[in-house]
């Protein structure tokens, strides 16, 4: 099976876990004991007229399956069953509507377009830091195996993994930001808006003052993706220097570079590249927290504001993106490793 | 986060060996307790665990007063000291709030920590969050194992559509971040009016997935051992060869996880308190008392520095322990 093959059957076993992701996210949302409009309306105000015709607007007024396979943009099926209602907004989660915001007013793939960038902005970054810094790191105390630069290189991975990101972030704003004063302690600044937005006087301005805003958020979230990554890539590190044909080309006097570049390097990047895919949900979480810390406007803050609105649709619209975002970071990985890997076989994994 | 690394490793493999034949001599409970008394480093986090416990189990220091005086959360406690107890209210205007640790300037030996924004004494309320933090690691990692277990060996045992439709909806409940997943839980259930215990709840249900695909993995090479090929022979019944002799020759490297999520699960609610969605004022809670404290981050840096050390200490002290436990029960490790 050809890799073309391999990624369109990733794909489509991905299927049934987004259909499970809008089912378990549909349901939690709806779990709420009484209705969304309740919190929508003080009290004072409900008529019923008034709740009745938001419930329209929402389609609140339909039972909740019929709902769902609105939601989902079944709307066809439900017209051809003769079933009424919804003939104002047809499309669904298939037509990649999402739905209206409540509390903005606005369509919510609108509301999360205009929040992805910031948010993926601070997560590259975070995993480009992390990856920077943890692999060398790794390849290093690997190579000093049980010397000092192993023990501190584990010391920092255990305190690493153990410490809260949004406690790290925290701790950075008050040494950089109000201690020292060096750095900005909040918000970002967005390297794709014209630099008079901010007013700078040019792009070589606004990319330095992008780095500025960027360099706390992305310390304190890339941690512990650093942390993680560093271990696993010391013990797999230490697990194929142990190889018989790494012991062999030693027989043989290649040089140790050559021994690191060609032999022990690329295999054991294996591990590392299925962690950071696996890691995506923890960095995601991760970034509602470093989000919040910083006052950064990105998708994390959205979906609290949203929680915090109860804006169940906005809600429901970035809780099953951010699902769908993670199964097809985690395709992605298990192609980036098949092609890394060529003694993948691409017929039976798990 | 130790879920990648652990959950790679045992996922497919090192810990596999457990429990076959040939490695007899090196397992069994015995054996792993000597490991660990010979690793050092195991051994620390084995006594900052001991010692976490022992204070979670502290009550009764100076709460009484502490909630009477200083307790300016809620304007009933303040009447109620009024009423009852007026010899402990400090003068009027006189609270001392925000109060730096005694060894900054401005500090004093009566509050060692300071005081937080209500002037309650820090030191006490990082005490009594102690006894939040364990429950919540306990509790919901506790959840997520029984949870886990049933559904992994159900699912690995009898294989199949039973195994093709509970992994897809382990799959499922996977994909959602644990911290988002756990906030729509928490809010949308509780019906806005989220408590500390549907957060332990939520985290638990959160994490089933990962002890889930761990235990299903091994039952898959358990099931065809032998005993349980006999036991099935002697007629036993699927419900009891699971409960007497898949369940327990698959839990070894299930119990290292679950040390290493008790470090996972505090990590996760502290983020949750911290957003305002796990423990409410006024329980005292690591991760609440950082969301107060990143309010005052510029008039007094110092609140936000201790419930983190808390949070890491502990942390740390199963992470250690845990990776220890895991050395100890993998042969494949010197």
């Amino acid at each position: 099976m050809g890799l073309l093959r391999y990624t369109i059957r990733r794909l489509l076993q991905a299927i049934p876990v987004m259909f499970g992701i809008a089912v378990i996210t549909f349901i939690l949302v709806n779990a709420t004991p009484g209705d969304p409009v309740d919190y929508m309306v003080a009290e004072e105000l409900a008529s019923e007229e008034l709740i009745a015709a938001i419930e329209e607007r929402y389609g609140l007024d339909e039972p909740l399956h019929i709902r769902f396979l609105h939601y989902l943009g079944f709307s066809w099926i439900l017209e051809a069953l003769g079933v009424p209602g919804f003939q104002d907004s047809p499309t669904g989660l298939l037509q990649g509507d999402l739905g209206l915001s409540m509390y903005y007013d606005r369509p919510v793939s609108e509301l999360m377009w205009t929040r992805l960038p910031p948010t993926l902005l601070l997560m590259i970054s975070a995993f480009a830091f992390a990856i920077a810094t943890a692999v060398p790191l790794g390849v290093l105390a690997a190579r000093r195996r049980n010397k000092p630069t192993d023990h501190i290189s584990r010391i920092v991975a255990l305190v690493g993994v153990s410490t809260p990101s949004f406690w790290i972030g925290i701790m950075l704003i008050i040494i950089f930001g109000v201690l020292l004063g060096w750095l900005p302690t909040g918000r970002l600044v967005y390297p794709w808006r014209p630099p008079a937005h901010y007013g700078y006087t040019g792009y070589p301005e606004l990319f330095y003052q992008t780095i500025r805003h960027l360099l706390l958020p992305m310390v304190a979230l890339g941690t512990l993706q650093m942390a993680t990554i560093m271990r696993v890539e010391r013990s797999s590190m230490i697990e194929s220097f142990q190889k018989d044909y790494v012991t062999l080309a030693r027989a043989y006097g290649v040089p140790e570079r050559t021994i690191m570049r060609k032999h022990a390097f690329r295999v054991s990047q294996l591990p590392v590249i299925t962690l950071v895919g696996l890691n995506l949900t923890s960095a995601i979480g991760g970034a509602v927290l470093i989000e919040e810390v910083f006052a950064i406007n990105g998708m994390g803050r959205l979906i609290i504001q949203a929680i915090g609105t109860l804006d169940y649709q906005l809600v429901l619209g970035t809780t099953v993106v951010i699902g769908f975002v993670f199964v097809i970071g985690v395709i992605i990985t298990d192609i980036a490793y098949a092609y890394v890997d060529p003694r993948v076989s691409y017929g039976e994994e798990r | 986060m130790a879920i990648g690394e652990s959950q790679t490793e045992l996922d497919d493999g090192p810990a596999g060996e457990i429990g076959d034949d040939g490695f007899e001599a090196d397992v069994g409970w015995r054996y792993t307790l000597r490991k660990i008394k010979g690793d050092a480093t195991a051994r620390f986090g084995l006594y900052v665990i001991i010692v976490v416990l022992a204070v979670s189990l502290v009550t009764g220091i100076d709460s009484n007063l502490e909630r009477l005086t200083l307790g300016r959360y809620e304007d009933f406690v303040l009447a109620e000291a009024i009423l009852s107890h007026p010899e402990h209210l400090p003068p009027p205007g006189e609270t001392e709030r925000r109060l730096p640790p005694a060894f900054a300037e401005e500090g004093s030996w009566a509050h060692p920590l300071g005081t937080d924004q209500n002037g309650r004494d820090y030191l006490t309320r990082l005490i009594y969050g102690t006894q939040v933090s364990v429950f919540v690691g306990i509790v919901a990692t506790l959840i997520g194992l029984v949870g886990g277990t049933i559904i992994g060996a159900i699912s690995g045992y009898y294989g199949g559509w039973v195994d093709d439709v509970l992994m897809r909806a382990v799959e499922t409940l996977y994909a959602i971040p644990p911290l988002v997943l756990v906030i729509v839980f928490t809010v949308f259930v509780s019906g806005n009016d989220p408590d500390i215990i549907y957060a332990v709840f939520g985290v638990g249900i959160a994490f089933i997935p990962v002890f889930a695909r761990l235990i299903r993995s091994r039952v898959l090479s358990v099931r065809e051992m032998d005993y349980v090929e006999a036991a099935r022979a002697a007629g036993v019944k699927d419900r009891d060869i699971l409960r007497r002799h898949v369940i327990p020759n698959s839990f070894a490297p299930v119990l290292v996880l679950a040390t290493l999520y008790i470090g996972v699960t505090i990590l996760i609610v502290a983020g949750l308190s911290f957003l305002g969605y796990g423990a409410q004022p006024p329980t005292a809670d690591w991760g609440e008392m950082l969301r107060v404290a990143h309010q005052y981050m510029h008039a007094n840096p110092w609140m936000s520095i201790w419930p983190g050390i808390a949070i890491l200490v502990t942390i740390m002290g199963f992470n250690l322990f845990g990776d220890g436990l895991q050395d100890a029960l993998d042969p494949r490790i010197k």
